[in-house]
C-alpha cells in the first residue's frame, strides 16, 4: 500500500475523532517533577557508584569491620609468635575474628602498649647487662623465660627458641656452693643438671654444687613439656669473668 | 449561522451557503490548506475549491460535522494540489508525513477486496482505543498535517516527546491493522 494511500485512508477516519481533535484541548501527560526526576537521578548515581566500587574492591562500608577482623588476627599472631604461649584466640580462632570488630581498639591499643614494654625490657635488659635489680619478673614473665641467678650474677635464657634474647652471660658464684634457680614458666622442671658431666642435685629451687667444684660448664636440661621435643639443654659456663 | 442553517441553504441550492460557509470556515480550511501546501495562494485556491466541492456534493450528502465534512476536502484537495506541484521537492511537512506513514506501508498488502473505507474503519476503531493525547495527536499529525514543531508548541511539550508519542501510535497500530486481517507482503 503506497503511504499516500495510506495518508487519503486517514482522511476517511470517523469524523467525530477529526472534531474531537480539532475541539477537545487533550490533558497531556507530564514528566515527574524536576525534584523528582532529581532525587531519582541521584539515588540512580549513588546506586552505580556503589555497585561499581564494591566491584572495584575500592570501598566497603563493611571495609572498617574485616581490617578489625584481620588485625586481630594479626595481634594474635603476633602475641603467639612473642610468648609462644597459646592464647584463647588460638584455640578458638573463630571466636576471635568473630569478636575481633568489637575489640580492635583494645586489642590494638594492648599490642602497641606490650610491645612496647617487650622492647624496653629488652633494651633495659641489654643496657643492664641482665642486673637482677632491673630484671622485673613480669617481664621474665613476658618472655617467659627461665632464670638461673645467683646472688652474685644472673644467667638468663629462653625456652623459646624462636625468641632469642641477644645477650649472653656467665654465671657468676659467690662461693655458697648454691645457685637458686626459679622457673617463671610453671610447668618447667629441671630434668638433669651436671656440672663437668657429673650430675648434681637440685631442689626446690636449688642446685647444690659439689663442694670445690665450682668451676666449669654447668649443663641444665630443662622440660617444659611433656612432648619429646619439650626440651632445653642450656650450657653455662661458670667460674670465669 | 449553525451549520445545520448552513446545510439546509445547500439543500436550497441558495448561494447564501458559500457566502456563509466562508464566513464561518475560511480560516478553518484555510490552515488546512496553508499546512499541506506551505503557500498562501495556494491554500486560497484550495478553499474555494472547497465551496466548490461542497455545493457539488451537498446534496446529495448531508454532513454530519459540517466542518470535518469542509475540512476533509479542503485536506484532499490540498494533498492533490500539493502531489502536483511538489513531485519534484523533498522535504516539506508534507514530504515528512509522507515519509512517516511510511511505516504503515509496504510491509503489507490489502486484498483487492479491502477498501479503504474499511481500513479507515480499523484505524478509527484503533484510534478510539488510544489514549486521548495520542489519538488527538495522531489525527492532528496525519488528518490536519500539523508540523510537529507546532504540535509541540500547542501541547507544550518538546518535540521529541511529540515524535516517540507519534512513533509508537504508528507502531501499535500497524499492528492492529495486521490483527484486522491485513496480511503481510
Amino acid at each position: 500500500m503506497k503511504h499516500e494511500r495510506m495518508l487519503n485512508v486517514i482522511g476517511q477516519i470517523d469524523e467525530d475523532l477529526v472534531f474531537e481533535a480539532e475541539h477537545i484541548v487533550p490533558e497531556v501527560p507530564r514528566r515527574r517533577p524536576a525534584w523528582v526526576r532529581v532525587a531519582a537521578g541521584a539515588m540512580a548515581f549513588v546506586f552505580v557508584a556503589f555497585i561499581g566500587l564494591r566491584f572495584a574492591n575500592l570501598w566497603s562500608p563493611w571495609q572498617n569491620q574485616k581490617k578489625s577482623a584481620d588485625s586481630a588476627t594479626a595481634t594474635v599472631e603476633y602475641e603467639e609468635t612473642v610468648t609462644g604461649e597459646a592464647t584463647e584466640e588460638e584455640a578458638a580462632p573463630e571466636a576471635a575474628e568473630e569478636e575481633a570488630p568489637a575489640e580492635y581498639g583494645e586489642l590494638e591499643e594492648a599490642a602497641e602498649e606490650e610491645a612496647t614494654v617487650k622492647e624496653e625490657a629488652v633494651e633495659e635488659k641489654s643496657a643492664a647487662g641482665f642486673d637482677e635489680e632491673n630484671m622485673e619478673e613480669e617481664d621474665l614473665a613476658m618472655f617467659d623465660e627461665l632464670a638461673l641467678y645467683t646472688d652474685a650474677d644472673t644467667y638468663v635464657f629462653s625456652l623459646d627458641p624462636e625468641w632469642a634474647v641477644d645477650v649472653e652471660d656467665k654465671l657468676l658464684l659467690d662461693g655458697t656452693g648454691q645457685i637458686r634457680y626459679d622457673f617463671v614458666y610453671q610447668n618447667s622442671a629441671i630434668e638433669d643438671v651436671r656440672l663437668n658431666d657429673v650430675q648434681l642435685t637440685w631442689n626446690q629451687g636449688i642446685i647444690e654444687l659439689s663442694e670445690g667444684t665450682q668451676e666449669g660448664t654447668l649443663t641444665v636440661t630443662v622440660r617444659w613439656g611433656s612432648q619429646p621435643e619439650q626440651t632445653q639443654i642450656l650450657t653455662i659456663p661458670l667460674g670465669e669473668e | 449561522m449553525e451549520d445545520e442553517k448552513i446545510i439546509d441553504l445547500y439543500w436550497a441550492r441558495d448561494e447564501a451557503a458559500i457566502h456563509e460557509t466562508d464566513v464561518k470556515y475560511h480560516h478553518y480550511c484555510g490552515a488546512i490548506a496553508l499546512r499541506i501546501l506551505e503557500n498562501m495562494e495556494d491554500a486560497e485556491e484550495c478553499v474555494n475549491d472547497t465551496w466548490l466541492h461542497t455545493w457539488n456534493a451537498v446534496p446529495p450528502e448531508r454532513p454530519n460535522i459540517l466542518s470535518v465534512f469542509l475540512g476533509r476536502i479542503t485536506r484532499n484537495l490540498s494533498i492533490d494540489r500539493y502531489r502536483m506541484k511538489h513531485a519534484a521537492r523533498r522535504r516539506s511537512n508534507m514530504e515528512t508525513v509522507d515519509l512517516e506513514l511510511a511505516d504503515l506501508e509496504g510491509r503489507y498488502h490489502l486484498d483487492a477486496q479491502v477498501e479503504d473505507r474499511v481500513i479507515a474503519r480499523a484505524i478509527s476503531d484503533f484510534l478510539r482505543q488510544t489514549d486521548t493525547f495520542s489519538r488527538i495527536l495522531f489525527v492532528r499529525r496525519y488528518w490536519y498535517l500539523e508540523s510537529i514543531h507546532d504540535l509541540a508548541e500547542r501541547y507544550n511539550v518538546s518535540e521529541s516527546k511529540v515524535k516517540s508519542n507519534l512513533f509508537r501510535t504508528r507502531k501499535a497500530l500497524r499492528q492492529h491493522l495486521l490483527e484486522e486481517g491485513v496480511s503481510i507482503a
